[in-house]
């Protein structure tokens, strides 16, 4: 079973391939990205989809001050028609890079 | 019965059961708080279990509030210059001064500090303090998105006013919020509740649904009347303190009505609270 990426990808690639994903609201491709098990895909891809999100780049990307195995990912996002800025952390677990909102 | 006796008692209970092929129950994890408050300052101990939070406000002549909260490795300060209005938020690793954000865990002690705070120090009506400075800024990290920078981030200004609700206690008010699916009749009118102001002791929101009250949320409903879990009173869950605000109010529409309580859609409505949460309670 596929379980995330594989750590030769860089963390800000899995962040574009989350996005993509969400926006053709691909929770198949979706729910293996995420750190939490236990995180509703069809939730956040209504609330995506619904606000009519766009994912308009990756502004940052550095390691978390607390832990080394984590990097934080800063993606610049429009919605409610004004810029927002999300840090999302990408965890690597047994070398596999997953997303934690 | 003694606590400690009666303890004892259940964990050897617990114990047989484990042995006989039940899980044992999970230790009780104790929590203390140690406080020290003047005129000046607040500053203090919150443990839970192994795990330690400090914290501080300290306030200056000029009427600035400097509130320092350290746990996991993490630094939050707040900075409240209140004749001036205007309030500043940081937060970054405590060894290095990088950049790091909430987990799950920090929040889960700082809403374990703030309850301890509530018990201990309960709201009184009056000018502000460093006491109720400390509560509200403990009250917005725990409300913080995961996804949102802690990084000096100015959440109220001066050209801003908090707009308090307290002679709108026990009635209902319009709420609002606003994002991308608000369209429905006569404008906006679906990113809006009425709200019923107050803590009716209940840590549950009900809506008024088919002609009865209802736990199952609405998504973005024309104006439906809502009320509990204390509408419109700052701070994450029932609220912490006695401030009751149009901002929070606002705030408790949008994660009630279509959004989640970290949701990042309600980011907006958060930062207006900043300065309610700091303002001094209604009662």
């Amino acid at each position: 079973m596929w379980a995330g990426c594989s750590r030769h990808e860089a963390p800000a690639d899995i962040v574009q391939k989350y996005f993509a994903a969400m926006a053709a609201g691909d929770c198949g491709a979706i729910a293996p990205l995420l750190a939490d098990e236990h995180a509703r895909c069809e939730q956040m891809r209504e609330e995506y989809q619904e606000q009519k999100v766009e994912f308009r780049g990756i502004e940052k990307v550095e390691p978390d001050g607390r832990d080394p195995r984590v990097t934080l990912v800063t993606a610049g996002m429009r919605y409610k028609k004004s810029e927002h800025h999300w840090v999302i952390r990408v965890e690597d677990h047994d070398g596999h890079l997953k997303l934690r909102f | 019965m003694n606590t400690k006796i009666g303890l004892a008692i259940l964990l050897g209970l617990a114990g047989c059961a484990g042995e006989s092929g039940q899980p044992e129950p999970a230790a009780p994890v104790s929590d203390s708080l140690q406080v020290n408050v003047t005129d000046k300052a607040i500053t203090g101990t919150f443990m839970h279990g192994d795990d330690v939070l400090t914290f501080s406000t300290v306030v200056d002549d000029a009427q600035v509030f400097t509130t320092t909260v350290a746990l996991h490795g993490l630094t939050l300060d707040a900075l409240a210059d209140m004749r001036n209005g205007v309030i500043t938020l940081d937060g970054y690793t405590t060894a290095t001064g990088a950049d790091t954000t909430l987990v799950d865990e920090d929040t889960a002690l700082i809403s374990g500090f703030r309850k301890a705070l509530d018990d201990k120090l309960p709201s009184q009506p009056g000018p502000t303090n460093v006491v109720e400075i400390l509560r509200g800024s403990v009250g917005l990290w725990e409300e913080w998105p995961h996804t949102r920078s802690l990084s000096a981030v100015t959440v109220a200004q001066t050209d801003r006013s908090v707009v308090k609700l307290c002679g709108n206690i026990g009635s209902y008010v319009l709420a609002k919020h606003d994002c991308n699916v608000c369209s429905g009749y006569n404008g906006a009118t679906n990113c809006q509740v009425y709200a019923y102001v107050g803590d009716t002791g209940t840590g549950t929101t009900y809506y008024w649904r088919n002609g009865a009250w209802s736990t199952t949320p609405y998504n973005h409903a024309v104006q439906p009347s809502e009320y509990g879990d204390c509408y419109g009173r700052c701070g994450a869950d029932c609220g912490s303190g006695h401030v009751y605000s149009q901002d929070c109010l606002n705030h408790d529409s949008c994660v009630r009505n279509g959004h989640s309580l970290g949701s990042a859609y309600c980011d907006d409505e958060l930062t207006s609270c900043a300065d309610d949460a700091l303002a001094s309670g209604c009662y």
